[in-house]
């Protein structure tokens, strides 16, 4: 079963949902964590993972040869204007470059060459039995999705080691970066809070997931009793899977970087929800 | 010469802006009047590198002058290979009050990037 955790707004809790609930699913499953928000993971601060395999993302750029005619192609054909033809000579930006490799694709004279500059690293530890892997965009880099996809190459598609759980804690907002990590979930788990700002975001990551053609279901975090988001789930016919009360014990837990479990409240309250999703999420047969 | 305009008009006003700009006013320096023409700024509605892709433009039309705002990073980069002088005019200047303080040696040079994305809006 794949669980991709997300919410539109930032801040509301989606690391704190799946960290604890992947830890409750460890209890009972084999079970992975995944931290697909590389911008900033965060979720291996409550895990600690003991960390076994370290590996760099690198992305492709072009270098010109002295092959070149200057006859313009490369950078004609490039989209993101990572090239620059310019008074007999053909500039390089490869902070620009996605690293596509159009340029060498369309260059008849074989005066692309591909270089390699690291982009981010895919981190793999353990936490108990819970596998933990996270993918880090490097600092000043803007391409989140290659590190997205290096995390999801290495944790889930050459996977043989037959994980029955993985629980995605996915990026915020509703960019190609939460679509890269949320798509083939079985459940996609939308975090709100209970503010207008909280509803407005959901409502946009609501569309997403429906555009994708995920089930979803909503966790009301930081819940304070209120009908602003049960009235919206209900007008929508989204399940409200859990609801999380506005506590300072749990924010103080949090602020020590502690998952919620210790305290048995919220040990049950995971595992309701861990054992609601095994009862009620049916299990697409992905093909190997 | 160019300068990045935002109307078609030499007494609209200078866009301070190079990559995101509508339009670049190009003219035979000698006689403004006589030879300045309109062109949309190919640029204008890239996803990104529009200073780079704005520089490539001028390079394509043989400029040598340009006048606009402040030149990013990545602008500066092409628009120095691209062998152009750059020079810095104020958004509340007309074009050919810009073209005429050029002339007279009084606009100053763009000589090191400005902002990155300040065109941006």
């Amino acid at each position: 079963m794949r669980i991709g955790v997300l919410s539109g707004k930032g801040g509301t809790g989606k690391t704190t949902v799946a960290v604890n609930l992947a830890l409750s699913f460890a209890q009972t499953h084999k079970t992975q964590y995944l931290d697909y928000d590389v911008e900033e993971p965060n979720g291996f601060l409550f895990l600690q993972p003991e960390v076994k395999e370290q590996v760099s993302v690198p992305l492709l750029y072009p270098e010109i040869s002295d092959k070149c005619t200057l006859c313009g192609e490369c950078s004609k054909a490039c989209q993101y204007h990572a090239l620059a033809q310019v008074s007999q000579k053909v500039l390089v930006f490869p902070e620009l470059c996605h690293g596509c490799g159009t340029c060498s694709i369309v260059c008849r004279y074989g005066a692309v060459l591909e270089r390699e500059r690291p982009l981010g690293l895919v981190e793999l530890g353990y936490h108990g039995n819970l596998r933990c892997v996270q993918g880090i965009l490097r600092e000043g880099e803007a391409l989140a999705v290659p590190v997205i996809q290096a995390v999801r190459s290495r944790a889930e598609e050459r996977s043989t080691e037959g994980f029955e759980v993985t629980v995605a804690d996915c990026p915020p907002g509703s960019s190609c970066s939460v679509i890269h990590s949320v798509e083939a979930s079985d459940l996609a788990l939308l975090v709100t809070e209970p503010t207008a700002f909280g509803l407005h975001d959901l409502k946009i990551a609501v569309r997403l997931v429906r555009e994708l053609g995920l089930r979803h279901g909503v966790v009301l975090n930081k819940d304070d009793g209120s009908r602003l988001i049960r009235d919206y789930c209900g007008a929508e016919d989204i399940p409200l899977m859990a609801a999380i009360p506005f506590d300072i014990g749990i924010a103080k837990t949090y602020s020590k970087g502690l998952p919620l479990l210790e305290d048995s409240r919220w040990a049950v309250l995971f595992a309701d929800l861990r054992d609601k999703l095994v009862r009620e999420v049916p299990v697409q047969k992905h093909e190997d | 010469m160019a300068v990045s305009v935002g109307k078609k008009d030499l007494s609209g006003l200078v866009d301070d802006r190079f990559g995101r700009c509508p339009y670049f006013m190009l003219c035979d320096s000698e006689d403004v009047e006589g030879t300045a023409e309109w062109k949309d700024n190919p640029a204008l509605a890239s996803t990104g590198g529009a200073g780079i892709a704005a520089g490539e433009f001028l390079d394509r039309e043989k400029v040598k002058v340009l006048i606009t705002g402040s030149l990013g990073p990545n602008a500066l980069r092409v628009v120095q290979a691209s062998g152009v002088s750059a020079f810095s005019a104020p958004g509340s200047m007309t074009v050919l009050e810009s073209v005429r303080a050029w002339a007279t040696g009084t606009l100053p040079a763009i000589t090191a990037a400005g902002q990155a994305h300040a065109g941006e809006r």
